[in-house]
């Protein structure tokens, strides 16, 4: 009886020790978690997705949870205390850099993966289909929300917008840019993986237009951020590419 | 004598691959560069922007290209026809052509616009030599909505018409009065007649219709005509206005100058930065689960997959237990990542499946120049998308190759014949006889490899079509202090339709990790023949490299194949070559030594490279012979384009073509043209370049 309990000892610790040698793979799709025994194709992930042919995949993204990336977001928010506490008590500016501060503490992020993420295009083309290893990942791909999210100096978090409509990225400017925010210019992203710079100014203005689902950052300006406010912007531009929504 | 050689199909080439417009915020003005009629603005093309322009305003014809160097530097070159003068009064010389000058501006970026602060720019216009437009100028831009407003402040012949006084006059007399004449013999800076003499505002208003093709311009000028070289010009207003349309990579310029001129211009456009042709190249191979059994890898297989799938030419293969090592040559791939991946794929399926390294050595001219390393089940991963984006430079490691002799088990025969065929074109600007003088015809070169380290090429230049029959004289009449080893260029063109262009003997060895070099003996140019060598020291992945070389040789008999004139010199410099930080995908190149007109002296030659991997440069050479010595042009200086075959072709393709411009070559500042050099030979040494960034 011992012996049969030394030997069935020695397997159930075999085993756990092959267990726990096993890869989990954790999926976490739209908020819903999966954990997968082995590496999973991206494709195979995106199976998991109900009705992708009502998903905007223009603003679809896969990130993988990143120490690095935390630690990243971390270090730019003490960055932007401690410019907070340079700027004037009561002023409407400091209020608005600490709303976007209390903003960024909120949210989660993790490491873009550098990927166009496609139902159909992860079932074809080889390339658009790598193996999921190891780790906690993040597959957004959501529906099409009529707004336009509106980040960094703004007076409103999101501009409602009908699904088959436009807006000028100057106009949202005109209406929802904080006073903390740079007179000249902004940022739209369509999935925020890449931000492209747009005048909205007298003088540099330039006709682009927003489609619902697209995203405007309005950089603070360089009395908020002071002389660094142009890499600081960018720093928070770099953050925005790691959020997952 | 102007002299330029390239292969002009390029320049077509370079327009027809084009797939940008012109950028519809700022347009060309007259004289080329961004601006409205006669006046600059403060305003700059985007980086890589190159135009060029032709405008034609009755007694003026301008033909101009501008390029925007960088962000904050445009630069304009510039030939100008005045219709109302002769070339010369002597018919014999320059029969009834009208008169040609050339000319150089610059304009750079002080500062750029913002909220409240225009731009301003500050200009130089034909500066150097006889400078029939030389002008200074600061100028300031500012948008209102589709309003762009300029003001701007001349001096020379923006400032001709003195509508305001001269701020520096008021500071100091010297300023007050504008030397004339030019120093040396022309070619030469004239700096000390900067901002002297009188001095004009002129002002601007571009409006960008709500029809985006069409803009409409209009200037208040500061220019007074009277003085012009074209003579009796009548200039009933200051007020010139117009229009631009834009059609996809062409902008059309209609005007209305003077108050009694019609003008008219075209310009054409492209982008050094985006310019790209599309490619048909067969899709990197995928790559396997596993690779080939032992049994069945094949060498000559692997070769041919190499050369078919890779561009990679092998020329030895060596297995040893683990480790799989090739050497050869990439011919298709200019790209060194593109180069490694396609190779990397290759080897992982028709590599032994034992194999848990490959060694590919990049050779150039049987030097190994660098080593790439792969370790196999990383390559495989990466290969197979079963990592997450990754660059292929995670999964390789450079270096340099080491000294030992491999004990290779496969090579290719490492002697025999190889040909080659390219074409070739020279032309020539602003000549007497015509303004555009060519000839255009095949290169031939045949090359025997005795061993590998060396060779004999020869190089048979046969004239296709031409115009030289037009020259009316060779060797200028200018009385010439130093030897003539260029002035006889137009004897050299035109000795026959089939000529010896080089023979020669080329020996060259890797002597340490990073020191390259070379000895050549025979007819090494058109111009000269005899015996060199040169010496590369070249660390992999630097900025810096240093080399040197001596030469020992005689000027070529023009009126022979094979004879030589009794001229002989011993030339040589030493080179540094420097991609400074600072200055963007640039290679500064300073020689010192002494020339083949036994002055001695600096060359210096600045490229810049664009994003598609054209190039533009130029080049002085600064020697101990006076501008007297020198004559016209006061000293030797060019400028080049150089357009890499990738963009020619609908294949990747490696090489380049070059374009100089020179606007006069004379005797002193000239150096030998070696058959090869060691620094493009090395060129894989450099860190490995991203195009289209």
């Amino acid at each position: 009886m011992r012996l049969l309990k030394a030997v069935s000892s020695f397997f159930i610790i075999s085993l756990s020790a092959f267990n726990s040698a096993a890869v989990d793979i954790n999926v976490d799709i739209n908020g819903k978690l999966y954990v997968f025994n082995e590496p999973i194709k991206l494709a195979d992930a995106l199976s998991h997705i109900e009705h992708p042919e009502l998903v905007y995949w223009p603003d679809a993204g896969l990130f993988l949870a990143s120490e690095q990336t935390v630690q990243q977001k971390h270090a730019l928010m003490t960055r932007l205390i401690n410019q907070l506490a340079l700027l004037p008590a009561q002023s409407s500016e400091k209020a608005q850099l600490a709303d976007f501060i209390a903003w960024l503490s909120g949210i989660r992020v993790a490491r873009r993966i550098d990927l166009p993420v496609e139902f159909e295009r992860a079932r074809h083309v080889r390339k658009s289909n790598p193996l999921l290893q190891e780790g906690l990942f993040y597959l957004r791909a959501s529906y099409v929300q009529p707004q336009v999210l509106l980040l960094g100096a703004v007076t409103k978090y999101q501009a409602d917008i009908s699904a088959d409509s436009i807006v000028q990225a100057h106009e949202l400017h005109h209406n929802f840019a904080a006073d903390a925010a740079d007179n000249s210019w902004a940022y739209w992203s369509v999935s925020g993986a890449e931000w492209h710079k747009v005048g909205i100014a007298y003088w540099n203005k330039q006709q682009v237009e927003l489609a619902a689902g697209a995203m405007l950052y309005f950089p603070f300006s360089s009395s908020v951020l002071g002389g660094d406010s142009e890499e600081i912007n960018q720093q928070i531009l770099m953050l925005l590419r790691n959020w997952v929504r | 004598m102007n002299r330029a050689t390239q292969l002009g199909v390029m320049f077509c080439a370079l327009f027809a691959a084009s797939t940008l417009a012109q950028d519809s915020d700022y347009s060309q003005a007259s004289h080329g560069g961004v601006g409205i009629f006669q006046t600059p603005t403060a305003r700059m093309a985007p980086s890589g922007n190159f135009s060029l322009n032709y405008n034609d305003l009755d007694e003026y014809r301008f033909w101009s290209a501008s390029i925007q160097l960088f962000p904050w530097l445009e630069t304009t070159v510039r030939y100008t026809d005045v219709r109302t003068r002769l070339y010369s009064p002597y018919p014999e010389f320059s029969g009834d052509q009208t008169l040609k000058d050339k000319g150089i501006d610059v304009k750079l970026r002080l500062w750029q616009e913002s909220y409240y602060l225009p731009q301003v720019s500050v200009g130089w216009r034909d500066f150097g030599g006889t400078g029939f437009f030389e002008s200074e100028y600061i100028a300031a831009s500012k948008r209102v909505g589709p309003f762009d407003l300029h003001l701007g402040m001349g001096w020379g012949y923006l400032g001709s018409g003195g509508n305001i006084s001269n701020p520096f006059c008021e500071l100091s007399d010297g300023y007050c009065q504008r030397p004339g004449g030019f120093s040396g013999r022309g070619g030469m800076i004239d700096y000390q007649r900067f901002y002297k003499g009188p001095a004009s505002v002129f002002a601007g208003l571009e409006y960008q219709t709500p029809w985006e093709p069409l803009r409409l311009k209009v200037e208040y000028e500061g220019n007074n005509y009277t003085k012009d070289r074209a003579r009796g010009i009548v200039q009933d207003s200051n007020i010139n206005y117009g229009l631009v349309y834009s059609y996809d990579s062409l902008d059309f310029h209609l005007s209305y100058q003077r108050g009694n001129t019609l003008a008219f211009g075209v310009s054409v456009g492209s982008n050094f930065n985006t310019i790209k042709t599309p490619k048909f190249d067969r899709p990197p191979p995928e790559v396997n689960a596993a690779g080939l059994s032992a049994k069945r890898f094949k060498r000559s297989t692997l070769r041919n997959q190499l050369y078919y799938r890779a561009g990679f030419v092998t020329t030895g293969i060596k297995l040893d237990g683990e480790e799989l090592i090739i050497r050869g040559q990439q011919q298709a791939f200019r790209e060194f990542d593109v180069s490694i991946e396609r190779v990397g794929r290759v080897l992982a399926n028709f590599a032994p499946d034992k194999v848990s390294r490959y060694r590919i050595i990049l050779e150039e001219l049987e030097m190994p120049i660098t080593e790439v390393v792969l370790q196999a089940d990383e390559f495989r991963t990466y290969a197979r998308y079963e990592s997450l984006d990754q660059p292929v430079s995670s999964v390789y490691v450079r270096q340099t190759p080491a000294m030992d002799d491999i004990d290779w088990q496969f090579t290719t025969l490492n002697h025999g014949f190889g040909y080659s065929f390219e074409p070739f074109w020279m032309q020539m600007l602003g000549n007497p006889e015509a303004f555009f003088m060519y000839q255009g015809g095949i290169l031939s070169s045949l090359s025997y490899q005795f061993s590998e380290p060396w060779s004999a090429t020869g190089v048979i230049k046969t004239t296709l079509l031409e115009n030289f029959d037009k020259f009316n004289f060779k060797v200028d009449t200018q009385n010439s202090t130093l030897p003539r080893v260029r002035t006889f260029s137009r004897e050299y063109v035109t000795r026959s339709y089939v000529t010896l262009d080089k023979l020669f003997l080329n020996y060259r060895e890797r002597l340490q990790k990073d020191v390259y070099a070379q000895a050549y003996g025979g007819y090494l140019e058109t111009m000269f023949a005899g015996v060199g060598g040169e010496v590369l020291y070249r660390p992999l992945d630097s900025r810096f490299a240093i080399g040197a070389d001596i030469n020992y040789v005689r000027q070529r008999d023009y009126n022979s194949e094979y004879k030589l004139f009794d001229y002989s010199v011993v030339t040589g410099f030493v080179s540094l070559y420097w991609e400074p930080e600072f200055f963007d995908d640039s290679l500064i190149t300073i020689s010192a030594g002494r020339y083949l007109a036994k002055d001695v002296g600096v060359n210096i030659d600045v490229g810049r490279r664009f994003d598609s991997g054209i190039i533009v440069g130029a080049y002085a050479a600064l020697s101990n012979a006076s501008a007297d010595e020198y004559g016209e042009g006061s000293f030797t200086k060019g400028f080049y384009v150089k357009i890499p075959f990738d963009l020619m072709s609908f294949k990747s393709a490696k090489g380049m073509g070059q374009i100089p411009w020179i606007p006069l070559a004379r005797d002193g500042g000239q150096m030998l043209k070696r058959p090869v050099y060691l620094h493009g030979v090395t060129s894989e040494r450099e860190k490995p370049r991203k195009y289209y960034k």
